[in-house]
């Protein structure tokens, strides 16, 4: 006798049939581009330490990884040109539509690329995998794939949508204020960036990718993660863009941060920051560090959701609509 | 107090002293940011829908509702007027925060009313009321098999869809939830 659980799976094989195709057109793709596909371990000493991601344990001193990102960049390290994974990552805490704790993600990485090489990847990525689930890259709902993308810096961004300068606002009062004259609160303890994404959700966020692409790039530099930073004295930015597709994000691009020490001070400070934070501090991961050590070329990396992706393509509402067991993940 | 993951659709909240209802929420979480949740929140005195966003870890005032049983007095001046039997205090509620629930009102009908800080914010009717056919046509004898409907109108000025057999001059049984007719009773 078929459940109710039964006859939902069946109905969600047509949508599974389509992200597979998805998926051997991501591979077809970078295959064609001349990238080595890579496998990375899943369980790790260092899950990545950005501040805000919850990684969850694996054992003991291991983690499930949050990004194949330091793997990754050991293979770049070692002398492949170009590199891609499509890896399932874990992040604790993170629950919604949008949003799978146990997710799949695409990175790929370019050793003496830009930005710009990235940017060209995406533009043609995003219509190839529209293509391969049978779908017209014209008519993908809430955005054509086929128009040329739409560039955007943060700072033109918010001047555009909220009529805010970021520059003349660098100080967490003078943003805070900025907020309240378009009456978005604010809390007391809000940290600068904080105050930033309440208006980035309010008043840019829904405006980015419809119809197009979009390009969004220079965030703040407090929020370079493991980008470089281009230290503008009026207006310091990282060098990172995230990709918006139909109001969604989509993917995080950065031109990676290749000097050793600064990396190893990031990762401290990170570290520092999550423990203060209460969240779990785990150690830094001395093989990467000693492969920045042994020299990286200079290099762009990219981080897209895969599920994401499968959603925009076929018009399903949210992550979570694309996979299998939807209740488990 | 409540917690940004118990901003789910159809939580109550309060802001500035003002009952909110969660519409819609969404977990948000920026590149490299932390976590919030957007909301659109509907106010339930005024019915105006905004939008807010809590970050993860901020605590939100719940909203406390009180819900008292009381008989509806009468109509008068733009307002229906209602009474507490139990201690007799009356209290007020306008045309526009009935909206379409007074169109079900009689004399003395027993009603639900949610109160917020001693304010009457919602009126809820008893799920079936029974009322007078004052118009409409006459009913046309032994036609119970077709599905074909007649408007009329009831003593409070609700006009209804019935089936045709109903007579104008009957008592009929009412779905206060979908405004549909269920049956006809006895006078």
């Amino acid at each position: 006798m078929a459940t109710p659980a039964h006859r939902e799976l069946a109905r969600r094989l047509p949508v599974l049939a389509a992200r597979a195709e998805v998926l051997a057109g991501i591979r077809s793709f970078f295959r064609e581009r001349g990238f080595l596909e890579a496998e990375t371990p899943a369980r790790v000493v260092c899950p990545g330490l950005e501040p805000h991601l919850v990684a969850l344990p694996a054992g003991a001193d291991r983690w499930l990884i949050t990004s194949p990102e330091l793997h990754l960049k050991r293979l770049v390290a070692a002398g492949a040109p170009r590199v891609f994974e499509l890896a399932r990552c874990w992040r604790g805490d993170e629950r919604g539509a949008q949003h799978l704790t146990e997710f799949t993600m695409l990175e790929w990485y370019r050793a003496h690329a830009g930005l710009d090489a990235l940017v060209d990847d995406c533009a043609a990525l995003l219509p190839a995998a529209a293509r391969a689930a049978g779908r017209d890259p014209a008519a993908v709902p809430g955005c054509d794939l086929t128009l040329a993308p739409e560039r955007l810096t943060v700072r033109e961004a918010f001047e555009r949508w909220a009529g805010i300068d970021l520059a003349a606002c660098r100080g967490r009062d003078a943003l805070a204020a900025a907020a309240r004259r378009l009456e978005i609160p604010t809390a007391d303890d809000d940290s600068w960036d904080e105050v930033f994404f309440r208006i980035f959700l309010a008043r840019v966020e829904p405006h980015l990718g419809r119809d197009r692409m979009t390009f969004l790039s220079e965030f703040p530099a407090s929020q370079a993660a493991l980008a470089r930073v281009r230290d503008d004295a009026a207006w310091p930015v990282a060098l990172r863009f995230e990709l918006y597709a139909a109001g969604v994000e989509l993917a995080n691009a950065f031109d990676e941060l290749t000097d050793p020490e600064e990396q190893r001070r990031r990762h401290q400070a990170d570290r520092a920051a999550r423990r203060a934070a209460g969240r779990e501090v785990p150690e830094l991961d001395e093989e990467f560090l000693a492969a920045l050590e042994a020299g990286f070329p200079p290099c762009a990396g990219i981080a897209l959701g895969v599920d994401r992706l499968v959603a925009l393509v076929l018009g399903l509402d949210g992550a979570r609509a694309t996979v299998a067991f939807p209740g488990e993940v | 107090m409540l917690e940004t993951s118990d901003l789910r659709k159809g939580a109550k909240l309060e802001i500035e002293g003002e009952p909110f209802i969660v519409v819609e929420s969404q977990f948000v979480k920026p590149g490299k940011g932390n976590a919030f949740v957007r909301c659109r929140i509907r106010s339930m005195t005024t019915g105006r829908t905004i939008e807010r966003t809590w970050k993860s870890g901020e605590t939100i005032d719940p909203c406390v509702l009180e819900e008292r049983p009381m008989q509806f007095m009468y109509h008068e001046g733009g307002a229906y007027h209602f009474m507490d039997t139990g201690n007799f205090e009356q209290i007020e509620l306008t045309d526009d925060q009935l909206g379409e629930t007074g169109q079900w009102l009689t004399e003395n009908l027993e009603v639900r009313i949610l109160l917020h800080n001693g304010r009457a914010i919602s009126v809820d009717p008893p799920n079936f009321v029974e009322l007078d056919i004052v118009e409409g046509e006459p009913a046309v004898k032994g036609d119970t098999k077709t599905n074909a409907m007649k408007q009329v109108v009831l003593s409070t000025g609700a006009k209804v869809m019935v089936p045709m057999f109903v007579g104008n001059d009957e008592r009929i049984r009412i779905d206060t939830r979908t405004g549909e007719y269920v049956e006809r009773v006895k006078k």
